[in-house]
């Protein structure tokens, strides 16, 4: 015992001395054989809660698991659509096609930056808004085991961003799985979409993974596209390739890399509530390794993510404030980048205590240009964040566990090049220096949560999260700032148009109050989920109320200076809760939910972003299946109610609401395994209305898909 | 009358002994059959391991002749694998039972599966596992408790698997980080 007391307390010591001097955070997912322990436990393993695995009935979070045949069972081949038809209590605001914005619990907007997403446990997170292009995810749906969907506050585990929820992608990993997969879908709208993973394994060794594939199709014919008629804009489309590779080195080493690029266009709209046709292209390379070694389980990870961004559209098209437009559309480009290192430690001290000790060094910049800026000197943003966190699970008794995360970071900004070199240049409405934005804040991110085992049939979850929410690299320093003069109509005074982040404002904190009960009713065969919550949200990050002014600069010419600034808009509130019911019995599965949300803003708030009517107050879903031999039948239905979401259509002025009102959805799939190894399915969405408004920026069609998926 | 009683008092009799035959058989077979559903999570488990286990893969299964629950058990999972049980890479695993009084034969297989009411033996079983490396699992979570078997393996209505430390660590028997995530320390 004394030993084992001496030898805990040096783990602790190293683990900690260890973390801090190196760098840390989740679990990453291809080190995991989720697929052996699903089979042993006989339910999904997550570490999407607490950054340890953890069986999805022992989480200290409110998540939903939607398995690879649920995925396969919806018909979907795009995640926001398969999220929206399993997940309760999350949001979709579709734009487009192929454009989507997912929010969980209300305080939805384009570019949702309170939903932290994963692939695998690397963040896929775009960091110029902080928000995620769904539609550009370099992944195979056919290469996915499970998506783990957590509502709530999860900041402690995963950083800033995951203040709503989080929804982590577990691909199969080829140390363990053996997935090799085709899939060609052709569907209306012009739409063809084609998908492979080819995996060699090594048995006990590593393996290698491939995949790639793409897919195009033609606009829904109500998307508005701005004031223009953008190229690409009818017709998106998005390819993608990645590869991975993982080793076990020694039967306690694996080293593992993963290597990926993307790229799509199509119609998005953003925080302003503004249209843009945009074009990205996403590279990542990644690379680690994990030890289980004396002191516990050590993991070092590293990624950079690099998206390069061209917006073309009214970004607006300044001269139209001057009630023309220019000569050509105005073409904005950013590249933005993400570098990411942390190292983790996870052990246990004694049979009731686990551990995870996290450090972590992120690295973030940005920088920009446009056509139209012809005193042309490329802005950049540049953020350090040192984060220092850790996970203590402590098994209070057999049917009792009480999780405590906290993470504590430093954020160190500074700027260069733009023109805040040149303050002559615009005297007094320069507003800020260079000096500004050399600036650090701290945040600290805390969550609890207690699960309680009443019965083998009841779990009761209580939990607490308080989430941080980082002002993006454009909310918080980008310093657009140039004379305008390409596209000027004739007769008009130059231009300087202000995209203009404040380096003083603050992050938003997110106190998430979360109550669920778990039921499990064998007389059914199904297990109910009920769950309130509550949240507090402050200092909610928003555009302000965009100006113009006119007057002569320190060169004594007259210009016209548009500004667009960003700042702390104030607090909202929200409450809610879901009820829900899944189950499987002799080839039939079924789930149901019913989610609630309400969001009460502050006035600027309610002004800048409406989170009160942003997605719909009250959600159904249902989905029911029955597998007969080797035919696979599901159908699903979707009801929203109506919802009052913002939309510009002057570029720099305030948003209006639009009002929508309530739809319901049908959804449906046939499936025929022609052998194990081929699959014929016929699919459609919207099936029970030609078309439907969800929101002021579409108008969904019927669609209908034909696909054969080969397993070989 | 005195017949009618009589016939109505041997159908009596007739009838409590086979509620008691049954109600014995009933206690039985049920223990037979959770260890056997027991037995297909610890062939499970066996891909949790750190190193691979030798070819051909038997499992001793240790029980007390002299135990009619144990050697019922004992007998059931000797059948169950004799159908055909595959690890999940795989591999075939074959059964051997080995009584009590033939114990130092524990040393001769892949891993032990050790069936309920072989408390007197623990110290004994726990020996052999650390001086071979022997995996042992059983349903007695009491032999675990006791750190004497590695893995105690409960799989009725809700797999709960619960693990001994000192008794992995006297074996040298290591697994998969995650997987000891998951378990019940003792």
């Amino acid at each position: 015992m004394k030993r084992s007391l001496m030898k805990s307390g040096s783990v602790v010591v190293f683990s900690a001395v260890a973390a801090f001097v190196l760098s840390g955070g989740q679990a990453r997912a291809q080190f995991i054989n989720y697929g052996a322990l699903q089979d042993i436990f006989d339910e999904p393993v997550t570490t999407s809660a607490t950054g340890t695995p953890q069986r999805a009935s022992e989480t200290a979070a409110d998540m939903t698991i939607i398995t690879a045949d649920q995925i396969r069972q919806s018909g979907l081949r795009k995640i926001p659509e398969i999220l929206n038809m399993y997940a309760a209590g999350l949001n979709l605001l579709q734009t487009g096609v192929n454009e989507y914005d997912v929010g969980i619990r209300g305080f939805q907007q384009p570019y949702s930056p309170r939903l932290l997403v994963l692939i695998d446990g690397r963040q896929v997170f775009n960091y110029d808004y902080s928000r995620t292009q769904w539609e550009n995810l370099p992944i195979n749906v056919d290469d996915i085991r499970q998506i783990e969907v957590v509502r709530g506050a999860s900041s402690a585990l995963f950083g800033s961003n995951a203040t709503s929820g989080v929804v982590n992608i577990i691909t199969y990993s080829p140390l363990y799985d053996t997935n090799n997969v085709a899939n060609f879908t052709l569907g209306t709208q012009s739409s063809y979409q084609g998908d492979a993973t080819v995996t060699q394994r090594i048995d006990r060794v590593g393996g290698v993974k491939v995949s790639t594939g793409g897919l195009t199709e033609h606009e829904f014919a109500g998307t508005a596209t701005g004031p223009s008629d953008y190229a690409g804009a009818e017709n998106p489309f998005h390819g993608y390739v990645n590869g991975s590779g993982y080793f076990k080195v020694s039967p306690t080493f694996i080293v593992g890399g993963e290597i990926s690029a993307s790229r799509k266009k199509g119609e998005e709209v953003l925080p302003d509530f503004t249209e843009h046709t945009t074009s990205t292209t996403t590279y990542s390379v990644r690379g680690g390794w994990q030890w289980a070694s004396p002191f516990g389980t050590i993991k070092h990870d590293n990624y950079i993510n690099q998206n390069i961004l061209d917006y073309t559209g009214q970004f607006p098209n300044p001269y139209a404030l001057l009630g023309a437009y220019g000569t050509d559309p105005q073409v904005v480009s950013t590249t933005n980048s993400l570098f990411v290192s942390r190292m983790e430690d996870l052990f246990d001290v004694g049979p009731s205590h686990t551990f995870r000790i996290a450090g972590e060094y992120r690295h973030k910049y940005i920088t920009f240009k446009s056509n139209y800026y012809d005193t042309y000197e490329k802005p950049i943003i540049n953020q350090d964040v040192f984060s220092l966190g850790g996970t203590w699970l402590w098994h209070i008794r057999d049917d009792l566990s009480w999780t405590n995360a906290a993470q504590y970071e430093v954020n160190q900004m500074d700027a260069m090049g733009g023109t805040l070199n040149d303050t002559v240049l615009f005297g007094s409405t320069q507003p800020y220096t260079k000096a500004d934005f050399d600036r650090q804040f701290q945040t600290f991110a805390f969550n609890s949560g207690l699960v309680w085992t009443v019965t083998d049939k009841d779990t009761l979850r209580a939990t607490y999260g308080r989430g941080i929410q980082d002002p993006s690299l454009i909310n918080a320093g980008f310093f657009g700032n140039e004379y305008i003069t390409s596209g000027a109509p004739p007769g008009y005074p130059r231009l300087v148009y202000q995209a203009l982040g404040s380096p003083y404002i603050k992050p938003t904190i997110m106190n998430d109050y979360n109550l669920a009960y778990d039921r499990k009713v064998p007389e059914i065969f199904s297990k109910v989920h009920v769950a309130a919550y509550y949240k507090s949200s402050r200092d909610i990050i928003g555009d302000l109320t965009p100006t113009v002014t006119t007057g002569l600069d320190s060169h004594g010419e007259l210009v016209t200076i548009m500004t667009q600034g960003q700042g702390n808009l104030g607090p909202a509130h929200g409450i809610g809760g879901e009820l829900s019911i899944d189950g499987t019995f002799d080839g039939f599965r079924w789930d149901a939910s019913y989610s609630y949300t309400y969001v009460h803003d502050s006035a600027a708030v309610k002004e800048h972003l409406a989170f009160n009517g942003s997605a719909p107050q009250h959600e159904i879903r249902g989905h029911v299946g029955k597998t007969i031999g080797k035919w696979e039948l599901d159908g699903s239905t979707h009801y929203g109610s109506s919802t009052d979401v913002l939309r510009t259509t002057t570029p720099l002025s305030l948003p209006t609401i639009v009002h929508i009102d309530n739809y319901y959805t049908v959804g449906a799939r046939v499936g025929y395994k022609i052998d194990d190894n081929f699959v014929v399915a016929l699919s459609g969405s919207n099936l029970s209305n030609m078309r439907t408004k969800e929101n002021p920026y579409t108008i969904l069609e019927r669609r209908l898909f034909l696909g054969v998926t080969m397993h070989f | 009358m005195s017949k009618a009683f009589f016939i109505f008092s041997r159908l009596k009799k007739t009838m409590a002994a086979i509620a008691a035959v049954g109600f014995l058989f009933a206690l039985a077979v049920p223990a037979a059959a959770k260890e056997n559903t027991d037995v297909l999570v610890g062939v499970k488990i066996l891909s949790m391991l750190n190193r691979e286990l030798p070819a051909p893969l038997v499992m001793g299964i240790v029980y007390d002749p002299g135990n009619s629950e144990s050697k019922s058990s004992a007998e059931s999972i000797k059948a169950v694998l004799d159908a055909g049980v595959k690890t999940s890479e795989g591999a075939g695993v074959s059964g051997r039972l080995i009584p009590l009084a033939e114990i130092d034969k524990l040393s001769q297989v892949s891993f032990a599966f050790i069936t309920t009411g072989v408390k007197a033996q623990f110290d004994r079983i726990a020996q052999i596992s650390a001086s071979h490396g022997i995996l042992t699992m059983t349903s007695d979570i009491e032999c675990v408790r006791a750190n004497k078997c590695i893995l105690g393996i409960e799989s009725q209505n809700v797999v709960q698997i619960y693990f001994s430390r000192a008794a992995s660590e006297t074996a040298k028997i290591n697994f998969d980080s995650a997987f000891i995530m998951l378990v019940k320390k003792v």
